[in-house]
């Protein structure tokens, strides 16, 4: 017997729910089996994943809370996804934005009150955007591959920080942060934890994805990713919308930390980024590259972070990286599911050409 | 210590802290040959390191560590193998799903290792070879592991150089419809040499685990496995340059590490940047200047070969 994907003739919508409830069910099961292996009761533990973020009003705000940095990196995912760039740095510039933001409210000039705040999300904003033009302009002169280049200056971004939390930005006490923010810089509270980064958020994609669908730049974003060749021979500077879309792109990023920065945790250290860059791609292709999904599967993303987060708490036998196991299993089985609706699956016996049915 | 010595010292350590890269980067030569682009490298890794170190904690054995280091990410590449070669699905999102994967599998189930103690690797000098001056300790005064990866890159370069096989998988990667059209089983090459792939990486993960740290931290590898992917792209394909590369990468870890050492004072952090800095100024060479490469990659690498449908 030897398998043969033979194309369908058209694509359901109800077979995409299907293979996304079956690509969940699937990473469900194989959650259960990892959380028996650890030695928990996998049902209960599973359980926890949905009551820990939605059960209580804290769990929702936790949510909410962890959706700012995480839909923020997945809108830098996307955003390069549009030119078919893959932007694997979000982690990084997200390390340069809360680098930036820091900057700002401790060593930066002089700022009036009422635009401390913004002039600090500049900053990390700008510092995300220059640091993803270091890939751009490596691929465009180049030739050396984005995705390299934006995982490999993460690292580099993660040893600058280091560098200077254990160095000249060292805060009084002995360990490797910097002194807290000024109390002028934190972005105002909402309810609870979450803070103003949320509203921005929403903002910037909504505005991003009306630039997208309705300007001549965001047409010409979509001719270009579309086919660069055909934007080329149509006059378009195809290398600078390439540059400019990554800019955006690390901008995004870096706003993602400034607001962790002056939203959160109020001062910066190494392990500040934790992750979120990461866990991004996934919620970014997951969204099918779209812009305001990518902030919808972000919260849900959050929330499964957050039910990460109660495992240890409801057994100590757990720990929150097995969500990272889910989220994985969930992207491959995604990916193979979405393959079935446009292909179906013939079993045949390995037969000469000849003998076959129309042959 | 005279400046030979010290040049010395350093070589051996860039030969040794080279070898995860050089294994791993050898699998994905070999991977990447048939077609495949495996961006996974850093999640077999941290699976083989995590296998080995458990293994070796539990049987006492250095060598069933390794071995189960090689067989876990041989196995770990199977999950990426499967649904890119036989589904068609697109292997850099698949490969990212098994980083992703790799890392979250390696933290979960490393957690109950941090801080305990396994059998491990020591270095078994070469009788009478390990004498010779400068030569004998940079590459004959080595742990196991190095000499199998110092011997897999002749034997890497003959097997897909000079063989049958070897030539059957350049033809899978370069043009998959003649390698069907001669009757090679396209999809089933294309799946060993993954799992061929995730096996090295397996076992230059278990290196950091086994050999060079003998403990498990988890992200021991710190994205070792991603500078062999790209040293794979410096290489040209070619197991010799390939080896240049991770000898290049050890050496900046050894300067790393040997410089204070030495009694010259320079920032840690700027120097634990400079691999990854390197390793970027390397890629930019390769595609570049006077080093540019001759031969650019498999022309098929990571496009699903299928029957039926556009080449």
């Amino acid at each position: 017997m030897r398998m043969r994907l033979v194309p369908r003739g058209r694509t359901s919508v109800l077979a995409e729910v299907g293979v996304l409830t079956a690509a969940v069910a699937v990473s469900a099961m194989v959650g259960a089996l990892v959380f028996a292996a650890a030695g928990a009761p996998p049902l209960a533990s599973l359980g926890v994943l949905v009551t820990e973020p939605f059960g209580s009003a804290f769990g929702l705000s936790e949510t909410l809370l962890k959706a700012v940095p995480l839909g923020f990196c997945a809108l830098a995912v996307a955003a390069a996804l549009k030119v078919n760039l893959w932007n694997i740095g979000a982690e990084g510039q997200f390390c340069m934005g809360a680098l930036g933001a820091t900057w700002a409210a401790l060593y930066g000039p002089v700022v009036p009150g009422p635009m401390r705040i913004g002039f600090a999300l500049l900053c990390g904003a700008s510092m995300g955007a220059l640091w993803a033009l270091v890939p751009g302009v490596l691929r465009t002169w180049g030739r050396v591959s984005e995705i390299l280049s934006t995982l490999l200056l993460n690292y580099v971004a993660i040893a600058w920080i280091e560098m200077l939390v254990y160095g000249p930005w060292k805060g009084e006490d002995r360990f490797p942060y910097t002194a807290f923010i000024d109390a002028g810089f934190w972005l105002p509270p909402l309810f609870r934890r979450v803070h103003a980064g949320l509203l921005l958020l929403v903002g910037i994609a909504v505005l991003l994805a009306w630039i997208e669908r309705r300007t001549v730049i965001g047409y010409e974003v979509r001719v270009v990713g579309a086919s660069p060749a055909l934007a080329r021979t149509a006059g378009l500077p195809v290398a600078a919308r390439l540059l400019a879309v990554l800019a955006v792109a690390g901008a995004l990023g870096g706003l993602a930390g400034a607001c962790e920065i002056l939203g959160v945790q109020h001062r910066l250290h190494a392990q500040i980024a934790f992750g979120y860059g990461y866990t991004a791609i996934i919620v970014a292709f997951l969204a099918r590259r779209d812009l305001l999904a990518s902030v919808g599967v972000a919260v849900l993303f959050a929330a499964l972070a957050v039910g990460g987060d109660g495992l240890p708490v409801a057994d100590p036998a757990l720990s929150p990286a097995i969500v990272k196991v889910f989220q994985g299993v969930l992207l491959l089985a995604v990916l193979s599911g979405s393959t079935l609706v446009r292909y179906r699956i013939v079993l045949e016996r390995a037969t000469p050409l000849s003998t076959r049915e129309g042959a | 210590m005279t400046p030979l010595e010290m040049s010395t010292v350093i070589a051996a350590t860039a030969v040794s802290s080279g070898t995860p890269i050089l294994l791993a980067g050898l699998g994905e030569l070999v991977a990447e040959r048939s077609g495949i682009l495996n961006l996974g490298v850093e999640g077999m890794m941290l699976v083989g390191a995590l296998a080995g170190f458990a293994t070796a904690h539990a049987t006492g054995s250095a060598l069933a560590g390794a071995a189960a280091a090689t067989g876990a990410g041989a196995l770990f590449a199977l999950v990426h193998a499967w649904p890119t070669v036989r589904l068609g699905v697109d292997q850099v999102v698949s490969g990212l799903a098994l980083v992703i994967l790799g890392a979250g599998i390696a933290s979960a189930f490393g957690r109950p290792l941090v801080g305990q103690v396994a059998a491990s690797f020591h270095p078994v000098p070469v009788p009478v070879l390990s004498r010779v001056p400068v030569v004998g300790p940079v590459f004959f005064d080595h742990d196991p592991i190095v000499y199998l990866g110092l011997l897999l890159i002749p034997a890497v370069a003959w097997f897909v150089a000079r063989t049958r096989s070897g030539l059957a998988l350049q033809v899978c990667g370069e043009a998959p419809r003649f390698a069907d059209v001669a009757g090679l089983p396209v999809e089933r090459l294309r799946i060993r040499a993954t799992c061929f792939g995730g096996a090295l990486a397996g076992l230059g993960g278990a290196w950091l685990s086994l050999a060079d740290t003998p403990s498990w931290v988890d992200q021991m590898t710190a994205g070792r496995g991603w500078i062999a992917v790209a040293m794979v792209v410096f290489s040209g394909w070619s197991p010799g340059r390939l080896a240049l590369g991770a000898w290049l990468f050890g050496g900046l870890v050894a300067v790393q590490f040997r410089i204070q050492a030495f009694g010259v004072h320079a920032d840690v952090y700027l120097l634990k940047m400079l691999p990854y800095v390197c390793t970027l100024a390397v890629l930019v060479l390769a595609a570049r200047g006077r080093w540019r490469l001759k031969l650019g990659a498999p022309a098929a690498l990571g496009r699903p070969y299928r029957r039926e449908g556009p080449e």
